[in-house]
C-alpha cells in the first residue's frame, strides 16, 4: 500500500515501520509540500492513490466535514506512532482496502472507521 | 535535499513565487492554457487547490523569463503551437530558448538550433538554461531563513496551537521528545523540515514554562 507521511508525523520512525512491511511510503517533505495547508497535502495524496497519515485533529475534522481520499488519523503522540500502528496495522490495511474514501482513525484501545458524510464529485 | 520529479507537487501560491509571477498572471495562464497545474481538487467555491509538479514549474519560470525578456503571449503561444507540431508534448521544458533583441531561438534535443542558425554567431543571445533553472528551484524549495527558529499561532493550523513557522509541525510534538531525552540530530531525523534552531526554541519555551 502507498503511504504520504504528513509533515507531524515522525518520517523516520513511521516511515522505516512501513517500509519494512513492504509499503511505499514518503512524506510531504519529500513531495515539496512542507508548510502547504492540509487541503493541498490531502489532494495530493489523494491524486497519488495514497492514503495520507496525520496526527492533525482540525485537518482530521475538516476532511470528516468533506472527504476525499483516505486518511489515518494517529491519535497519540509522535514518539508513540510506531507504537500505536504496530498491533493494528493488519486490520488497517484490511480496513483501507475496504475503503475508497474516509477517515481511520486509530486510538489505544482500537481502530474507528469514519465513512464520507456526502462524497465529492 | 533533492526532491524527485515525479514526487514533487507544489501549491500555486510557491509556483508562482518560484516564476516570480502574480498568482494572478498564473491564473490566467491557467485558463489559456498556456501552463495549467496538475492537479486541481475543489474544495470549496472559494478554495480550490492547484498543485503544480516540477515539470510544470520549470515551465513556468521559462515562460516568466520569455516573458521578462519582452516576448509577447502570443509569440510564446506560436513558438509553442509550433513545437508542438513537431512533436514536442510540452515545449517549454523540451527544448533550450535564446533570446536577443526580441527575437526567439531555440535548440532541439539534438542539438540543432531552429532554422540551421547558430544563435552565438554575429549577435549577442541570452540562453535559458533549463539545468540552471531546475537547480534554481531546487534551492528555492527550502523554508525561508527568516521563519527558521519562529514559533508562532496560526488560524486553521493544527487547531491554532503554536507550530514551527512556514511548517504545520506543533512545538508539544518537539516538546515531547525533548522531554524523552531525544538529541537534537534524532529530531531533525524525525522532522527533516525543521532546523537546530527551532528546536533551541523549542527547548528555550520548554525552559521557561518549567
Amino acid at each position: 500500500m502507498r503511504f504520504v507521511l504528513d509533515e507531524d508525523v515522525d518520517t523516520k520512525a513511521v516511515g522505516s515501520f512501513l517500509r519494512q512491511r513492504g509499503h511505499d511510503c514518503w512524506s510531504v517533505i519529500d513531495a515539496g509540500l512542507g508548510g502547504a495547508d492540509d487541503d493541498a497535502v490531502a489532494a495530493y495524496a489523494d491524486d497519488r492513490s495514497a492514503v495520507l497519515i496525520t496526527h492533525d485533529a482540525e485537518a482530521t475534522r475538516r476532511r470528516r466535514r468533506f472527504t476525499f481520499g483516505r486518511h489515518l488519523f494517529l491519535r497519540c503522540h509522535q514518539l508513540d506512532a510506531v507504537g500505536l500502528l504496530e498491533p493494528h496495522l493488519e486490520e488497517l490495511i484490511s480496513e483501507l482496502e475496504r475503503h475508497e474514501m474516509g477517515v481511520l482513525e486509530v486510538r489505544h484501545d482500537g481502530v474507528k472507521y469514519h465513512p464520507p458524510r456526502y462524497e465529492s464529485d | 535535499m533533492t526532491l524527485r520529479d515525479d514526487r514533487t507537487a507544489l501549491p500555486d501560491k510557491r509556483a508562482a513565487e518560484i516564476a516570480d509571477i502574480s498568482q494572478q498572471r498564473l491564473r490566467y495562464w491557467e485558463t489559456t492554457d498556456l501552463v495549467t497545474p496538475d492537479v486541481e481538487r475543489v474544495i470549496s467555491p472559494r478554495n480550490i487547490v492547484r498543485l503544480y509538479s516540477l515539470q510544470r514549474v520549470v515551465e513556468l519560470v521559462v515562460a516568466s523569463e520569455l516573458r521578462r525578456q519582452g516576448i509577447s503571449l502570443q509569440h510564446i503561444r506560436r513558438i509553442i503551437d509550433h513545437l508542438r507540431r513537431q512533436g514536442y508534448e510540452s515545449p517549454l521544458r523540451e527544448v533550450r530558448f535564446a533570446l536577443s533583441g526580441g527575437r526567439v531561438m531555440f535548440q532541439h534535443a539534438d542539438g540543432s538550433w531552429e532554422d540551421s542558425l547558430h544563435p552565438f554567431q554575429g549577435v549577442m543571445w541570452q540562453v535559458i538554461d533549463l539545468e540552471e533553472i531546475r537547480a534554481r528551484i531546487q534551492g528555492r524549495l527550502t523554508r525561508r531563513g527568516a521563519d527558521v527558529g519562529v514559533i508562532e499561532k496560526r488560524r486553521k493550523v493544527q487547531a491554532s496551537k503554536p507550530v514551527f513557522r512556514g511548517t504545520r509541525i506543533p512545538v508539544e510534538a518537539v516538546e515531547g521528545y525533548l522531554r524523552a531525552g531525544k538529541s537534537t540530530e534524532a529530531i531533525l531525523e524525525a522532522f527533516p523540515s525543521l532546523t537546530e534552531e527551532d528546536i533551541e526554541a523549542a527547548r528555550a519555551q520548554l525552559t521557561s514554562v518549567a
